[in-house]
């Protein structure tokens, strides 16, 4: 059942991606597929930060994992975190284009490791929600963090004691620092 | 040891002034010490629990209550003394024949009968169960009247003889009023009142009804499962026979028969892709949102909402709410639409 499912998934996703009125284009999904052409179970997502939010300027990736008994149970996102040390800077380079960011600072991702804590993609996940819907989820999260379910502790103190500036400016800081420059 | 002429001495008249306990009376008594038992039990764990943890008490239930059981009996019946539930009752001890009162040996031979044997019968017998469908798995080649043979004793398994022995124990007891455990029956110890019974008012009377319901169940039980063996037995020789026939017809019976199962399964299947069926649902609602196709065999939640009845089922078996709208839904309550 859930390969058949992940394959309808599969086309509306690709109808949507194209479709600039559609929820995945407004909400700044920019890749959504599966990672190897024969496998339905691996997932990749590149996002932008909503506009008008502090994360505005900065490009994530993804990686989806799809339980087998999908869509019973929930896919696991995760922010792509790889440390790429040697990585050109888009800060030091400013012509280049700007490629994804490497750490995602946000109250409700772990900065090490990109796990994310969402609601919805663990105990109230039903199968009503999609991959779609799940990555949009994600996006709005950005946007709307809940500083009380925290896997960022420093980042969710900043705004739990109401410096919205200060958020705002670490948030930008840090999403400038580790935004590599694509070649 | 404690009274050692009473294990000896002969009482020539004790038939004169003993009487008898009956049923009602040994039940009493038998509940009471059951209660003790209990009691002891479960101070026997708290003990047990302090010293060895409470991993022992879950991992040993059923050591704990034989142990509990036999020193129970040790402290009192062994000793010569009686049961709590036998001093409620009066009752006490005595031979078969009225005459004695059962000795040291005796008493120890029952305890050791009564609480160990038990169980360690009981563990024999899941162990020789447990071998026997081993063996069962292995053993291909056996002649026909001895498969036969065999299987009509798989199918009366040894934990069943047991019970069936003991139902028929307890409805002897029911009717006579004499024995209430089988070691006790073996032994020869019955009970008696400890105290002058006058006969006019003593009470009489087993419980000869209840008796007479068990055998009337074992009897029934009996008839049913001769009745089903020997239904199986037919049933047996009717594949056997179907089996030749079909080698000997060839190939043509074999391909029949799964075409017509499929076209069964088509039927009872009911597929919204078809617009044909249930046309009163419409199109946009046709879909299942769980595999995202025409639902097969659609199925209504109790808030209305439709699913196929394989998805729901799996979703609710996990998660008993509605995957729209959260509402409680259980398997009991689909409703599948026809």
């Amino acid at each position: 059942m859930s390969e058949k499912r992940l394959l309808k998934e599969l086309r509306t996703i690709s109808k949507e991606l194209v479709q600039e009125d559609s929820s995945l284009a407004l909400n700044g999904v920019l890749v959504l597929e599966p990672v190897s052409e024969g496998d339905l179970f691996e997932w990749r997502a590149r996002i932008r930060g909503p506009e008008g939010s502090c994360y505005a300027n900065g490009i994530w990736d993804l990686h989806i994992t799809v339980p087998s008994n999908y869509p019973t149970a929930p896919p696991t996102f995760r922010f792509v975190m790889s440390s790429e040390r040697n990585a050109r800077l888009a800060s030091d380079s400013p012509t280049a284009t700007r490629g994804r960011c490497l750490r995602m600072p946000h109250p409700n991702v772990n900065f090490e490791t990109g796990e994310i804590c969402l609601d919805i993609l663990q105990q109230m996940w039903t199968p009503a929600w999609s991959l779609s819907s799940s990555v949009v989820a994600i996006v709005m999260l950005l946007d709307s963090p809940e500083p009380l379910s925290p896997l960022n502790i420093d980042l969710a103190n900043l705004l739990k004691s109401g410096d919205q500036k200060g958020y705002d400016d670490l948030v930008k800081y840090y999403i400038e620092r580790f935004t590599i420059a694509e070649s | 040891m404690s009274e050692p002429e009473s294990d000896n001495v002969t009482f020539p008249a004790l038939e004169t002034y003993l009487t008898d306990a009956n049923a009602p009376v040994i039940v009493r008594a038998n509940q009471k010490d059951s209660y003790f038992e209990n009691v002891l039990r479960g101070k026997l764990q708290n003990v047990i629990q302090i010293f060895k943890g409470q991993r022992m008490v879950h991992t040993h239930p059923e050591e704990i209550t034989v142990g509990a059981k036999a020193l129970y009996l040790a402290l009192t019946t062994l000793l010569g003394s009686k049961t709590l539930g036998e001093e409620y009752t009066d009752l006490i001890y005595v031979s078969r024949n009225k005459k004695r009162i059962p000795k040291v040996l005796t008493r120890l031979t029952f305890i050791l009968s009564y609480t160990v044997l038990p169980y360690y019968i009981s563990r024999w017998l899941r162990r020789v169960q447990l071998r026997e469908e081993k063996e069962e798995d292995e053993k291909t080649a056996t002649s026909k009247v001895k498969r036969r043979l065999l299987g009509f004793f798989k199918a009366v398994s040894y934990v069943k003889a047991v019970d069936v022995l003991l139902n028929i124990h307890i409805a002897i007891f029911y009717f006579y009023g004499s024995y209430y455990n089988f070691s006790k029956r073996l032994l020869g110890m019955r009970y008696a009142y400890g105290h002058k019974v006058n006969e006019q008012n003593a009470p009489k009377g087993n419980y000869e009804l209840l008796g007479a319901l068990i055998m009337l169940q074992l009897f029934l039980k009996g008839v049913g499962k001769v009745d089903s063996v020997i239904q199986q037995e037919k049933l047996k020789q009717v594949n056997a026979s179907a089996e030749d026939d079909n080698n000997d017809e060839g190939d043509g019976v074999f391909y029949d028969a799964p075409i017509q199962d499929e076209d069964n399964q088509f039927e009872s299947a009911i597929d919204l892709s078809d617009p044909d069926v249930l046309p009163y649902i419409p199109e946009d609602s046709r879909k299942c949102m769980l595999c995202l196709s025409y639902m097969t065999n659609p199925s209504c939640a109790q808030c209305g909402h439709f699913f196929c009845w394989g998805c729901i089922l799996d979703w609710c078996r996990e998660n008993p709410h509605c995957p729209l709208c959260r509402q409680p839904v259980l398997e009991q309550h689909l409703l599948p639409l026809r």
